[in-house]
């Protein structure tokens, strides 16, 4: 029973489960039928409710059938590779704000190209320099596309 | 007649010199997009869309469905070359397509499947002439008690049709309802879900959701597999392209074959290019002299399921068109891209706007011709494209992601979204929750809400008005059968293998 706990089925269906019950309480809380008809919370709490419904049968037919089929394990190396990329990716994409497209961008290909292709510095440093000064040059030169601007103005 | 008066109409609008300009503009970046492996048609027209923002709505509209076309095409490519499909619905091209290339016939199966494509996306289109009026005439009976019922019926055909779990894809789709209803609420400016953020008070656009999940999750994706290709020589020569006489020969059913059944399987919402293709190799396979062959590359199995997966695009924007309902992902965008340009697809577009509704249509037959031009001696140049490595593609398609995020409405708040949906894309993927539900469910769901409480107000709060009408009552009837059948031919199936026991 410990493996079930894991099941990808059950960990959804749970979290689904969570998000239904919120979506139909908060929907509550707002008119669901008025003298002009349903209110601003009439449409949440029905999906709502079946939301809650719908994971509470995921999770049971998950805990219920023969055989569990768990988190793939064999690709954890790849997973990490991919949820730290992502990582990276918000924090440079919120950092733009004070860094800027240009800089934030560039960091953000750096780190791509030195950790998940394991290229040397100086691939590093001319894709990461070069993708970004190419993207300035289409989208804010040539484009005139507003793109997040740092101290230095780009 | 009224259908030649329009197509006349609207070619005189699609051979404007700056409207055909769009449309090799966009066949033209669909294709090189389309290319890139990883990016499906409905990530390519995400990523594209702010492109075409400053234009006007009939030139922008027809550069879309050049990019949607271009994509498709392009999509093959990679099937063919490296093994990767661009797409769900290019998996079925690899089968055949890759094996041609490792025979020495990658020009030939390239050649093929651009003249399959030809071929297939011209009968779509020419279906789509024909068959659009009258479908329209026929929705203008549709008041929102019928509205409501199409979408819960279209809807439907998606989770049951778009995924392995009903249950997965109905959770999905009822996610992508919940995220259309962050913001305020159209009736009674009532704030919903926004958690006290003013930023959340105009809700989410489209555009972070369909890039985020398409686009950003599928780096992720391709990151976690990390997978090594190494691509085959690039046929670098017309004469390297071109399929011989006996190999066109032996795709005549296959031609016809991908064109009728992608077009069918493309008016379906939820049915998808991806059955299209698999549909039309299936039956290619079964009416073959040499099925055994099918996986060693035979030209068959590439002109059929490209066949079927062009043909699918003229079908899908039947219901598109004519009803304003999307069928797939791809679709959902065009519509997004038609409504902010204030064309409203349904019924009245042909009446209220004739001259998007043929411009567009014109523009598709000139398009598959442009398509067929640029694909046939182009493919060797395009395919240097396969030559830029991932290190330098992955960082260009989040660099094309965040841009286009910001561009939404210049807020840094929509770059943390973007990658909050990044995210939820790839584990939707990991968790085997397909992602057209979720994109659907938000495209329609506040056109799906306001319909249901229109009905609701115009019965006073009679939930049997959506019933009483005959239409609607049908519609509702066939969407409760498709959403029934599933598990009740699996409690059958179970009965029947527990009897010997």
């Amino acid at each position: 029973m410990a493996s079930r706990r894991f099941d990808k089925d059950v960990l959804a269906g749970l979290a689904l489960a969570t998000l239904g019950s919120f979506i139909a309480l908060r929907a509550t809380s707002w008119d669901l039928m008025g003298e002009d008809g349903p209110g601003p919370g009439f449409f949440p709490l029905g999906y709502g409710v079946l939301m809650l419904a719908l994971s509470l049968v995921l999770t049971l037919r998950a805990l219920l059938r023969p055989s569990i089929h768990t988190l793939e394990t064999g690709g954890s190396a790849g997973h990490m590779r991919a949820i730290l990329t992502w990582a990276v990716f918000a924090a440079s994409a919120l950092a733009m704000q004070m860094t800027g497209f240009v800089l934030g961008f560039a960091l953000l290909t750096m780190f791509i190209v030195a950790y998940v292709f394991r290229r040397g510095w100086r691939s590093m440093v001319l894709v990461g320099f070069g993708c970004s000064a190419g993207f300035w040059l289409v989208f804010t030169q040539l484009l005139g596309v507003e793109l997040p601007a740092g101290p230095w103005g780009f | 007649m009224e259908v030649l008066n329009g197509l006349g109409q609207g070619f005189s609008v699609a051979l404007q010199p700056m409207n055909l300009l769009w449309c090799l503009v966009g066949c033209f970046l669909g294709t090189i997009v389309g290319i890139l492996p990883g990016l499906g048609p409905a990530a390519t027209i995400a990523l594209l869309l702010p492109l075409t923002y400053g234009m006007d709505p009939t030139g922008g509209i027809i550069m879309l469905c050049g990019i949607y076309f271009g994509a498709k095409y392009g999509g093959s490519t990679t099937s063919i070359l490296l093994n990767i499909p661009g797409e769900a619905s290019s998996v079925v091209t690899c089968l055949d397509g890759y094996q041609m290339a490792r025979n020495g016939r990658a020009g030939a199966a390239l050649g093929i499947s651009a003249i399959a494509s030809f071929i297939a996306g011209t009968f779509g289109i020419v279906a789509l002439t024909v068959m659009a009026p009258p479908i329209a005439s026929f929705a203008l009976r549709f008041s929102s008690p019928e509205y409501f019922a199409l979408m819960v019926l279209g809807l439907s055909l998606v989770v049951v049709l778009g995924g392995s779990s009903l249950i997965k894809a109905l959770l999905a789709l009822l996610v992508g309802l919940w995220l259309t209803s962050i913001g305020t609420d159209l009736f009674t400016s009532q704030s919903r879900f926004t958690f006290g953020s003013s930023f959340l008070i105009s809700g989410i656009d489209f555009m972070i959701v369909a890039i985020g999940v398409f686009a950003i999750a599928g780096v992720m994706e391709s990151i976690q597999a990390g997978e090594e290709n190494t691509p085959l020589p690039v046929p670098s020569s017309l004469r390297e392209l071109l399929p011989s006489m006996e190999e066109l020969k032996a795709c005549r059913f296959a031609f016809a074959n991908g064109s009728i059944v992608g077009f069918l399987v493309g008016v379906l919402p939820g049915a998808g290019s991806s059955i299209a293709s698999f549909i039309a190799y299936g039956i290619e396979k079964s009416v073959s002299k040499h099925p055994e062959k099918f996986g060693t590359g035979v030209p068959e199995g590439v002109a059929a399921p490209e066949g079927a997966n062009n043909a699918d695009s003229g079908g899908a924007l039947v219901p598109l068109l004519t009803l304003g309902i999307p069928g797939g992902g791809t679709t959902a965008i065009l519509l997004s891209a038609l409504v902010l340009w204030g064309v409203k697809p349904g019924p009245l577009m042909m009446i209220e706007s004739p001259q998007v509704f043929w411009g567009l249509v014109a523009s598709l037959y000139i398009g598959n011709i442009v398509l067929l031009v640029l694909n046939l001696p182009l493919v060797p140049v395009f395919a240097q494209i396969l030559r830029i490595p991932l290190y330098v593609l992955f960082p260009i398609i989040f660099g094309l992601s965040l841009v286009g995020a910001y561009s939404v409405s210049d807020n840094i708040m929509n770059l943390a979204l973007l990658a909050g949906f990044g995210l939820v894309g790839y584990v939707m993927a990991k968790f085997n929750f397909p992602t057209a539900p979720l994109i659907l469910g938000f495209v329609l769901g506040d056109a799906m809400e306001r319909a249901v409480r229109q009905s609701l107000t115009m019965s006073q709060g009679d939930p049997t008005i959506l019933v009483e009408r005959p239409i609607s009552a049908v519609m509702l009837g066939f969407a409760a059968l498709i959403l029934m059948a599933p598990p009740l031919m699996a409690a059958l199936r179970r009965r029947r293998l527990a009897v010997p026991h």
